[in-house]
């Protein structure tokens, strides 16, 4: 480090994480975190609905599916309005049928319908799920994207031993303190605390 | 329309550009004479009326001038012999004017053997020279004029200048002489003419052979009058046409009945139908003594010797008593054989015996074909060439070393010629061995008159400035006589001194008076006459003339007067003209008449006359005594097959194979382009084991040659048939190359009557195991049972029976037409097949030639095309009874446009007036628009259009030249309805019936194609839409279209 | 009850298959892989050059002609569209049927779909008479005051495409966004920065994942229908014509089937390869390709049944030019290409009906090659056959194949293996994250099935997946 460079801020305090080899486990410690009332955020290895279901993820409650209505019928209705206007502003004769000839349109009402619906699915999966976010998470360890279960408690240091103690006790390995140290963004996620 | 008028300004521009260009070379307006220059307006086409001088037939023409280019030939309505019409041949005339291929300046050959450019005077100067040679060897009778056929002003100066210089008359060569037409005409009415004919009074028709809707004297008079007579639209007592020859061309394809003779029994039949006739008329037949009355054979022997049953010659000639007056002809070009001599002679009588003599057949009003050179005087010129014996020749368009048979060796004799001068238009296998070429000006760019049929002659005025630096070959006539002093010239001026007789008006002229005391006029004193100094060229010379005859007495400003008048009107009536034009009315009429109005009874026969004074300076007769009379034409040669050469419609006797047209708008029967071929029957094909395209080896007694094969069921098995005019050796880039010509198999002898042997030969066939694809535009010719070409008979024509049914369901409303909806009626009944149409379509809408690898894919670009169909069904054994239609396809232009709705951009849309328009500007090329079409009328550009300059002047400035990528197709001519559309709002009155021709419209010669307001409810169209025989074709696909089909008519349906 | 066969996935290792699967994309390339991606290259390049002289020149240097003025080009685009077709069906529809077999060809059939259609998309543009106006169909505000109409099938195909193109790119880049991640995690430098910004910040964490969650459920809901509109719309194409042999109802089933039966055939001639080449049998199973097999002997029978209606119809009509359409199409010029369509699309599939051929990697690519040469003359003969021999026997011409079409269309298949040789290298093939879903799932079914007492545990789990003989 050189002198140059501003100086680092203070690793702040974010909570403990710890990682199980199992989903049973990660059940296991969530429904202990539940009991204890502490509040948590799991990184799973894969998107399992059984496990979201017993991780109390509730599904009906997404909001992504209404940003796929409107989408879709903000889309259709452009699609119409498109159709009929350009048709109308252009009016031409073609094989004898009327300036607005609707049944070919619903095609074309149809595709936007989707389109529009699908970059909406996406905007509001963008914008619910917090990404793109290039600051990836301080609790996130890379295996908890190949095979371990991450369970992290954003705790006070107060805290601290019961996350802890709920961890250990539902057989998590590797259980660290989080600690956020502002690194840039992408940077290989650390958990260890400052020295 | 903002888009059309911007490319109208683009292609404008160009096209003025490209004038001013052309118009630097000479020096001199031509536009003053016929219009102040204060009355030409920028962008207005100008008309100017001439004659159309593609073929002997002398049809009047009017040219459309865009900018000082001519742009487009029409036919001249005025004038009787083609009333408005012109054949395809007319048409391309612009192509020959503007051909990339004419000799552009004089040259001179050089030491090392080539033509070399020079200047006029240097030119002019080297046959000065040449000329006081050949006076200086005394040598003038060996001096020989050989050029094509001329009448009135130019045959008098060239015979008057010939004169003046000690040289022999002038020998006019038509390959199409109608040696033994004239013969014959000399033992029936003691003149060796070509008599005038009047096919439209005729109720019946019989032809041995003459091809008179294709090449036969005046093809496009013939082709009107024929409908007249024959098509159920014009009248509704067809004519009963009877075809005879071993193979169905252009006219018999359009008889009601076809003889499938050997080639050759035409004298024979024609005599047995005589005989036969004169047995039911209880009369003597009047036969050239030496022939006999009679075959003299039994029913059996007939048809062994003439493959025509008994009962069917029988039939003829009950129906050529009952119905009468009759028209007999003999045989055509195809077959000018050793009897055809004695087959026109028995026609001659079998005519006369008719009493046709008179009425159908005027020998009082012969056609200028009449005073041509028989070929035997000018094989005997190439014999005295041969010998060493021509000193000097004048060539003038005239191309003998192609149409004589090779083995008349006449290129061999031109090389024996010390000096050739040529006053041609461009090289061909004749000219290319002049020494000196002094290039001629154009028809379209010359004056002139030419007298087609006696009494009747037709004007010539230049429509625009000489496209190259030429010079007309009168004009140098002149100055050459002028050069060699005073009595020459004057000599050559005298016509000038003379006042002919008055001209006599047409209608009340005495029939058969004495109009004229010779042909030459009255012998000038010279000792009266002092020659005017102005006269040095030939428009001061044909003017003067023509102010002297139609105003012998009146004051300069009159005879200014009539003059401009004539010029104006292109055409000059005297009294020998009035049988040929009288009843007549084509000008006012328009289109086929309807139901309500039927044709006038035939006039009664007349009183048979012969001319007292022919307007022609017959050539000298032959010195052979009265010919024998054979009765077979003899066939030289063992082969097994009989060699037919044709002519068609296109080609004629081969002049006008050198123009891009031509070549690529399809033959009308076998749809081939681009390509000279044998045709051969499937039997024939199958026994000689080769099929289309596979190239076929000829043998003759004189010669050899290759032709590769067209299978065809329309012909004998025992004949080859070949199409003449292809297979030039050396006659520009579209002629040369084509094949070979059919003349190497000719046979070089004569006929009786001094003509050549076309029919002469038998030839060997074998396969050479090569192959050549053949471009054929129209792959079948069967309907299968689909309903494209339909026909009815004659009974039923005129009943709801004729009717076909039609279903007219639609999801949506009809949409409205608010002031016009264009359409048209084609009448199948009325086309014969012509083309004429096509090419004008070519001339008016600048459609690209795409030429032969393309047309090999079926990528011609017409707009307009003609099919074929070998009626509702196909079989052998009514192959030579084939009930061809011909099927004029031009855009339906459909209500409910299947191209329209599935074009992406918009390109092809509806008007208000219902056309099917396509913006070619905002065309992409998804080409969609041509699948989805069921008619197949869109044609695609697949490559950058190109005219090899300066066939470009010829473009149309109203209409879009296309780009490559881009779709085209017809548009119903929309710049003409534009400009009428125009005219009648700028003089505020509705746009009559009729005002707006399309191009195809106006030049069809059988007027089978009506344009008009389907929304007017009195136009000639609409009524023609509701007659029972009319039906719209695939009209059950619910494209509604805006042509209505006229079915063709039958006696009747499917056999004869 | 699961099958047996499933359940042996509950015995990989998680890490040693996400070593697996990514490995291809973290290795060199292989000589075998230069080699192919040098050919593909030059193949492309021929056909970039054949486009250049037909822009140059103009169409003229087709074979096309009157009256058959499309034929290899749009035989082309059909059938890039029709492949395209199975990958978002693959994908989206076994997802929401929970298809066990799905994981082991949806990423690499999504990219075909891709793929396929940016390959497809061309034909459009390249078959236009004037290529660079090919802008005037998209209806856009322009100073010419036009607009596109929209009755054209041609503009509903821009549309259809387009959507479809957009909507299965969106899909299948956000399905790929976990093995982003992972990739990101292991890498360095600047591959890590751009795996990193591809995966947008992703760790799995509860929040993102229960939107994406339903994002996917839902992007596959869309997709279905999508995918069937667009070949119905491609069917359109020709059943909105009035030509006898293309204006017909059944055509947008019978195209939609065929698309999946030539995309189930193309993903089977892609897979193969693929599993060999980089070791992923054990992910893309014999079972896995025979279920495939099954889905192909299916369509098959789909489109044989079309055909067989097609037919029936056209002489059940009495129509005249439907019969001589139909009859011209298999006794006419083109009735060697027919006749080896029929055999291929309607007979060798049947071969399936052996479980042994069903089971037979070599058997199997053979035929999946057979059925795509049969699917692509299908199109042929549609559009060829069609315009040939249309309503007017006068105006019926024959169409002959010139060098620069051929060029061209080799050009479309090096561009599309071109793209998919660089996605290997790019994207792992199989979606890591799914199969250890998979994986997971059947570790739970498998424990399930121990604690009835139904199975007996295996003594100790293998250290690494069993090699699956092929």
């Amino acid at each position: 480090m050189t002198p140059a460079n501003p100086p680092m801020p203070p690793p702040a305090y974010r909570g403990v994480v710890g990682g199980f080899q199992n989903e049973e486990e990660l059940r296991g410690a969530s429904v202990l975190a539940d009991a204890a009332g502490l509040r948590y955020e799991a990184f799973l290895p894969a998107g399992d609905e059984d496990l979201l279901r017993a991780l109390r993820f509730r599904t009906e409650k997404s909001g992504v599916r209404f940003w796929t209505l409107f989408g879709g019928i903000g889309g259709g209705v452009a699609a119409m309005a498109l159709t009929i206007w350009t048709m109308r502003n252009w009016p031409m004769v073609v094989g004898g049928k009327p300036i607005v000839s609707w049944p070919p349109f619903i095609q074309v009402i149809f595709e936007w319908t989707v389109l529009l619906a699908s970059f909406l699915c996406m905007a509001g999966f963008l914008i619910l799920s917090g990404l793109p976010n290039l600051y990836l998470h301080p609790a996130y360890r890379p295996e908890f994207n190949v095979d371990r279960f991450g369970l992290f408690f954003p705790c006070s240091r107060g805290e601290e031993a019961l996350a802890r103690a709920l961890l250990a006790r539902a057989g998590a390995e590797k259980i660290e303190t989080v600690w956020d140290r502002g690194l840039g963004r992408l940077a290989p996620p650390s958990v260890e605390p400052p020295s | 329309m903002a888009m059309e008028r911007r490319d109208f300004m683009k292609a404008a521009g160009i096209a003025a550009a490209g004038g001013a260009v052309a118009g630097c070379r000479t020096t001199g307006h031509i536009l003053p004479l016929v219009v102040p220059d204060q009355r030409y307006i920028e962008g207005v086409p100008e008309y100017f009326a001439t004659v159309c001088r593609e073929c002997p037939a002398g049809c009047g023409m009017r040219i459309r001038v865009n900018e000082g280019r001519a742009t487009k030939p029409e036919g001249n309505p005025q004038h009787p012999v083609n009333r408005g019409k012109l054949c395809m041949r007319g048409q391309s005339s612009v192509q020959g004017l503007y051909s990339p291929d004419r000799w552009q300046a004089p040259l001179l050959r050089n030491r090392r053997g080539q033509l070399e450019e020079v200047s006029w005077k240097t030119a002019l100067g080297r046959l000065q020279d040449e000329l006081a040679r050949v006076e200086g060897e005394a040598r003038g009778a060996d001096a020989v004029w050989l050029g094509r056929l001329e009448t009135g002003s130019l045959d008098r100066l060239i015979r008057d200048w010939l004169a003046a210089f000690g040289f022999p008359p002038p020998l006019y060569y038509e390959p199409f002489g109608y040696e033994a037409l004239r013969e014959a005409s000399r033992w029936a009415y003691g003149q060796p003419i070509v008599p005038g004919y009047r096919f439209d009074r005729a109720r019946m028709i019989l032809s041995f052979g003459a091809e008179f809707l294709a090449a036969w004297v005046s093809n496009v008079q013939f082709a009107v009058d024929f409908a007249l007579t024959h098509s159920y639209g014009h009248t509704h007592d067809p004519a009963y046409f009877i075809a005879v020859g071993p193979r169905v061309d252009l006219t018999g394809a359009n008889a009601d009945e076809n003889w499938g003779a050997r080639p050759g029994a035409e004298a024979l039949l024609a005599l047995a139908v005589a005989e036969r006739v004169a047995a039911r008329l209880g009369r003597p037949l009047r036969l050239p003594p030496g022939l006999p009355a009679g075959t003299g054979l039994d029913a059996a022997q007939l048809e062994q010797a003439t493959a025509v049953p008994a009962d069917v010659v029988e039939r003829a000639a009950a129906r050529l008593v009952e119905r009468r007056p009759s028209l007999v002809l003999g045989p055509g070009q195809a077959n000018e054989s050793s009897a055809a001599l004695t087959a026109h002679a028995i026609c001659h009588a079998l005519n006369e015996l008719l009493g046709n003599v008179g009425v159908t057949v005027l020998p009082g009003a012969p056609h200028a074909l009449s005073s041509a050179a028989r070929h035997e005087q000018v094989a005997a010129m190439f014999a005295r060439a041969q010998a060493g014996q021509v000193r000097l020749l004048f060539l003038h368009h005239a191309n003998p070393a192609y149409d004589f048979p090779g083995a008349a060796n006449v290129e061999a004799a031109l090389a024996r010629i010390p000096f050739i001068v040529s006053f041609g238009w461009w090289p061909d296998e004749t000219s290319k061995h002049a020494h000196l070429v002094l290039p001629d000006h154009y028809p379209l760019e010359s004056w002139g008159d030419y007298e087609p049929w006696a009494g009747v002659t037709g004007l010539m005025q230049p429509a625009m400035r000489p496209v190259f630096d030429t010079r007309p070959a009168a004009d140098v006539l002149l100055w050459l006589a002028a050069q060699a002093g005073a009595a020459r010239q004057r000599a050559l001026l005298a016509p000038l001194a003379v006042a002919p007789a008055p001209p006599l008006d047409a209608e009340t002229a005495p029939p058969g008076s004495n109009w004229r005391q010779s042909p030459m006029g009255p012998a000038p004193n010279p000792d009266d006459f002092a020659p005017p100094a102005e006269v040095r060229t030939f428009d001061a010379y044909l003017r003067r003339r023509w102010q002297l005859r139609l105003a012998p007495a009146g004051s300069a400003a009159e005879q200014a007067d009539a003059w401009r008048n004539l010029l104006m009107r292109g055409v000059h009536l005297e009294a020998p003209a009035a049988e040929m034009v009288a009843g007549l009315d084509m000008p006012e009429r328009m289109g086929p008449p309807l139901d309500t109005e039927r044709r006038a009874p035939p006039p009664p026969p007349m009183p048979v006359r012969t001319p007292a004074a022919l307007p022609y300076v017959l050539p000298a007769p032959a010195p052979a005594p009265p010919p024998s009379w054979p009765l077979v034409a003899e066939l030289e040669g063992d082969g097994e097959y009989v060699l037919w050469p044709y002519p068609t419609v296109q080609f004629f006797d081969g002049r006008q194979a050198n123009r891009a047209w031509m070549q690529e708008i399809a033959d009308p029967l076998s749809k081939l382009v681009w390509d000279n071929w044998v045709q051969v029957h499937p039997d024939t094909g199958w026994k000689l084991q080769v099929a289309e395209g596979d190239i076929l080896r000829l043998d003759s007694p004189y010669g050899h040659a290759e032709f590769p094969v067209h299978v065809d069921p329309y012909i004998r098995p025992d004949t080859l048939a070949i199409p003449l005019g292809q297979g030039h050796r050396d006659f520009g880039m579209f002629a040369s190359g084509r094949g070979m010509a059919v003349e190497i198999l000719a046979s070089p002898r004569l006929t009786p009557a001094g003509g050549p042997r076309r029919l002469g030969v038998r030839v060997q066939a074998r396969h050479v195991g090569k192959h050549r694809d053949l471009a054929n535009l129209q792959l079948i010719h069967w309907q299968r049972d689909k309903k494209i070409a339909l026909a009815t008979t004659l009974a039923e024509a005129d009943t709801p029976a004729a009717r076909e049914k039609e279903v007219r369901a639609t999801f949506y409303a009809f949409h409205p037409h608010p002031v016009h909806r264009w359409g048209m009626a084609i009448d199948l009944s009325s086309c014969i097949g012509c083309n004429a149409c096509q090419t004008a379509c070519y001339a008016e809408n600048n459609i690209p030639i795409m030429g032969r690898s393309s047309c090999l894919s079926h990528r011609e670009m017409t707009w307009l095309r003609i099919e074929t169909y070998g009626g509702d069904s196909w079989h052998p054994s009514t192959a030579m009874n084939p009930d061809i239609r011909f099927m004029p396809i031009p855009c339906q232009q459909c209500g409910n446009a299947p191209c329209e709705y599935v074009c992406p951009v918009f390109a092809a849309y509806h008007t208000e007036e219902g056309l099917n328009a396509q913006v070619y500007n905002r065309c992409v090329g998804t080409r969609y628009c041509s699948n989805n079409c069921i008619y197949k009328v869109r044609r695609f550009n697949w490559y950058t259009p190109q005219w090899p300059k300066p066939l470009d002047q010829q473009l149309n400035p109203a209409v879009t030249v296309r780009a490559k990528g881009v779709m085209e197709k017809c548009t119903y001519c929309v710049q003409r309805i534009e400009t009428a559309e125009l005219a009648a709002k700028a003089e505020n009155r509705p746009i009559r019936d009729g005002e707006i021709q399309t191009a195809c419209m106006q030049t069809c010669p059988t007027e089978a194609i009506i344009f008009g307001d389907l929304r007017d409810p009195e136009s000639r169209v609409s009524k023609l839409h509701d007659q029972y025989r009319g039906y719209r074709w695939f009209a059950e696909e619910n494209t509604f279209p805006s042509i209505t089909y006229l079915k063709r008519t039958k006696y009747v349906l499917n056999q004869v | 009850m699961a099958q047996a066969s499933e359940l042996r996935e509950a015995d990989y290792d998680l890490r040693q298959t996400s070593d697996d699967l990514i490995r291809p994309v973290e290795t060199g390339p292989t000589l075998r892989y230069l080699v192919s991606v040098i050919f593909a290259g030059l193949v492309t390049l021929i056909g970039v050059v054949c486009w250049g002289r037909q822009l140059y020149v103009g169409m003229g240097v087709t074979g096309l002609m009157w009256p058959v003025m499309w034929a290899v080009y749009i035989t082309n685009f059909v059938f890039w569209i029709g492949i395209a077709h199975s990958g978002t069906l693959i994908s989206a529809i076994l997802y929401l049927f929970r298809a066990k077999f799905r994981p082991a060809f949806s990423r690499s059939s999504e990219a075909m779909t891709i793929f396929a259609v940016a390959t497809a998309g061309l034909f459009p543009i390249l078959h236009l008479g004037r290529a660079w106006r090919f802008y005037w169909v998209l209806p856009y505000p322009n100073e010419r005051r036009i607009w596109p109409n929209f009755r054209s099938p041609l503009v509903l195909d821009v549309f259809a495409i387009s959507t479809y193109l957009t909507v299965s790119l969106i899909f299948w880049y956000l399905g790929m966004l976990p093995d982003m991640a992972e990739l990101r995690d292991r890498s360095r430098g600047w591959k890590r920065t751009l795996y990193g910004v591809a995966s947008l910040g992703w760790t799995g964490s509860l929040r993102q994942l229960s939107p994406y969650m339903k994002l996917y459920i839902l992007l596959a809901g869309l997709a279905t229908p999508l995918v069937l509109s667009v070949h119905t719309t491609v069917s359109w194409d020709f059943s909105l014509s009035l030509l006898p042999g293309w204006h017909e109802e059944i055509f947008p089933p019978y195209f939609v089937a065929g698309a999946i039966f030539s995309g189930l055939a193309m993903v089977l001639t892609l897979v193969i390869p693929l599993r060999s080449w980089f070791r992923l049998k054990a992910y893309i199973t014999i079972d896995h390709l025979e279920r495939l097999c099954q889905l192909i002997l299916l369509t098959s029978s789909i489109v044989t049944f079309s055909y067989a209606t097609e037919y029936f119809i056209a002489w059940y009509s009495g129509n005249t030019y439907e019969h001589s359409a139909y009859w011209m199409r298999a006794f006419g010029h083109y009735w060697k290409p027919f006749w080896f369509m029929i055999a291929c699309n309607c007979f060798v599939p049947l071969l399936f009906f052996s479980r042994r051929v069903r089971r037979n990697i070599k058997g199997m690519f053979i035929i999946s090659i057979l059925i795509n040469v049969g699917m692509w003359l299908e199109r042929f003969i549609i559009i060829v056959t069609t315009l040939a021999y249309s309503f007017d026997p006068g105006s019926w011409g024959i169409y002959h194949v010139q060098w620069i079409e051929i060029g061209i269309t080799a050009g479309s298949f090096g561009w599309f293996m071109l793209q998919f040789l660089g996605f290997v290298k790019i994207a792992p093939s199989l979606p890591v994250a799914e199969v250890r879903k998979d994986i997971l799932e059947a570790r739970r079914q498998k424990k399930a099935l121990i604690a009835a007492g139904l199975l007996t545990a295996a003594a100790e789990p293998p250290a690494a997946p069993p090699e699956v003989p092929a």
